[in-house]
């Protein structure tokens, strides 16, 4: 009879064991947070400081776009592809063009960046596509499968930002982060987030998350470039209000001219105008 | 009393008009050093007629018109050493003096030049309007000082491309109106019309 109850509490004791073990892998399996940082590749040695200097901006400027690599610990099998990253690329990038002080926007695949590769690696693609300025995007993806079992804390340049999940939820963080090479300083920085609510079954669940994943990076860029937009006027604003901060000069080759302006010239007109219609008058 | 026709006015804008749809006549046309330097002296002459956007031409164009017309309606002599000064002056100066300026154009120098004769022809001959005159003459002024010191059109982009705004190029018409003016007021026999010539 005690052997009996011995050999039952054993198998139940490997039962509840392995029940357990179960669990853990599940919920390990249903974790899943896809990330890279620009901290972690422009500061890999946290004790090593660059001390940014005041940016010397040559206009026009030729702005480089690229994302930062991936952390390790934080991939996944169905990563963002390149052709993935250049589409986002050139959304964000045609935010840069159409501003009057940029020339050329090169798109740099990932390859040419190095993980922790830091402002020696910028270094080399400066000289290797000759760019002034480098928009370094970074991102931050997590899919929540429980309720609170983790909220995406991504670790921008200036500080943490955390979104709550609630579960299969997709909650996406893009941020790009716009440094001038030469100086080491970043001139500005804008964030885009997006959150995708979770409407997946346990049948379709892979499949879901996958598409959710797609849908969340696409959604996070769109915010981004609206951000991206007001951070490049207050951008613009800075340079002309803080002249001791940014020393602007022209490259040699510009194109000048006389420019009047639409408010100058209606003044212009207005004034003359009245001038006339008095001399007239009297 | 017959009106006269604003010839010189009418033709230069007729001619920028005429550019300006025509990419090869304003490559030919524009302020391009090494082409200078190359032999191509026109191009000081002529990089006003080019412009680089529609805005930026039609801005040019109104002001400079109706400066233009009142100026000649109202009978001023030496208008045209107001343009010639301020439509070769500027690629001079940046010749000998800006050798990283590749590319220049626009009528600005011009429009600016004639507004400031204007003023200071209408001044001079009197009437109730010299205040409002005087008025338009101390705002161009003050634009070409913040342009000059503040840089404050550093960003700008005109059909397409990053286009850096140059003050010198008013302040020459300015300059040019000046030198129109005081040769107008030594010369003899000179009997200018005025601003109640205007139709």
């Amino acid at each position: 009879m005690r052997v009996t109850s011995i050999v039952v509490s054993l198998i139940l004791s490997a039962l509840l064991i392995s029940t357990l073990a179960a669990c853990v892998r599940f919920t390990d399996k249903a974790r899943s947070r896809y990330a890279s940082s620009v901290v972690d590749y422009l500061y890999p040695q946290k004790e090593v400081a660059e001390i940014p200097s005041i940016p010397q901006l040559s206009l026009p400027l030729r702005v480089g776009v690229a994302f930062v690599p991936e952390s390790s610990r934080m991939s996944r099998p169905d990563s963002l592809s390149e052709k993935d990253k250049l589409d986002l690329m050139q959304r964000i990038s045609a935010e840069f063009r159409s501003l009057p002080f940029v020339k050329d926007i090169e798109l740099i695949p990932s390859a040419y960046l190095m993980p922790g590769g830091s402002f020696t690696n910028l270094d080399q693609i400066r000289t290797m596509y000759g760019v002034d300025v480098m928009a370094l995007l970074s991102f931050d993806q997590v899919q929540h499968t429980d309720e609170g079992l983790l909220s995406l804390s991504y670790w921008t340049i200036v500080g943490a930002y955390v979104i709550r999940g609630e579960k299969n939820d997709t909650s996406t963080m893009m941020d790009a982060a716009v440094y001038d090479i030469a100086s080491r300083k970043m001139l500005f920085r804008a964030p885009g987030t997006s959150h995708v609510k979770g409407s997946a079954t346990l049948v379709n669940l892979p499949e879901q998350l996958r598409a959710d994943s797609a849908e969340g990076f696409s959604l996070a860029a769109d915010n981004l470039v609206v951000n991206l937009n007001g951070e490049l006027q207050r951008f613009q604003a800075k340079v002309k209000e803080q002249p001791e901060e940014y020393v602007v000069r022209h490259k040699a080759g510009y194109t000048g001219g006389g420019s009047l302006g639409g408010t100058f010239a209606l003044a212009l007109l207005g004034l003359g105008g009245l001038a006339l219609w008095r001399n007239k008058k009297g | 009393m017959r009106l006269r026709l604003p010839t010189l006015t009418l033709s230069l804008v007729g001619m920028a008009l005429l550019v300006y749809p025509i990419p090869s006549l304003s490559e030919l046309l524009v302020y391009d050093r090494q082409a200078i330097l190359a032999g191509q002296w026109w191009r000081v002459g002529t990089a006003p007629l080019v412009h680089f956007s529609f805005s930026h031409l039609g801005w040019d164009l109104l002001v400079f018109g109706a400066a233009g017309w009142a100026i000649e309606t109202a009978r001023y002599r030496k208008f045209w050493l107001v343009c010639a000064i301020a439509a070769v002056g500027p690629g001079l100066l940046y010749l000998l003096t800006a050798p990283q300026l590749a590319v220049y154009g626009g009528l600005s120098g011009l429009a600016t030049g004639a507004v400031a004769y204007l003023c200071l022809c209408a001044i001079c001959t009197g009437g109730k309007s010299s205040p409002i005159w005087l008025v338009i003459l101390v705002l161009m002024g003050i634009k070409i000082l913040a342009e000059a010191v503040g840089d404050e059109a550093i960003f700008v982009r005109a059909g397409g491309i990053p286009f850096r705004v140059l003050p010198l190029v008013h302040l020459v018409g300015v300059l040019g109106a000046v030198v129109a003016r005081l040769c107008s007021f030594f010369s003899s026999n000179q009997s200018p019309g005025s601003l109640s010539d205007y139709p």
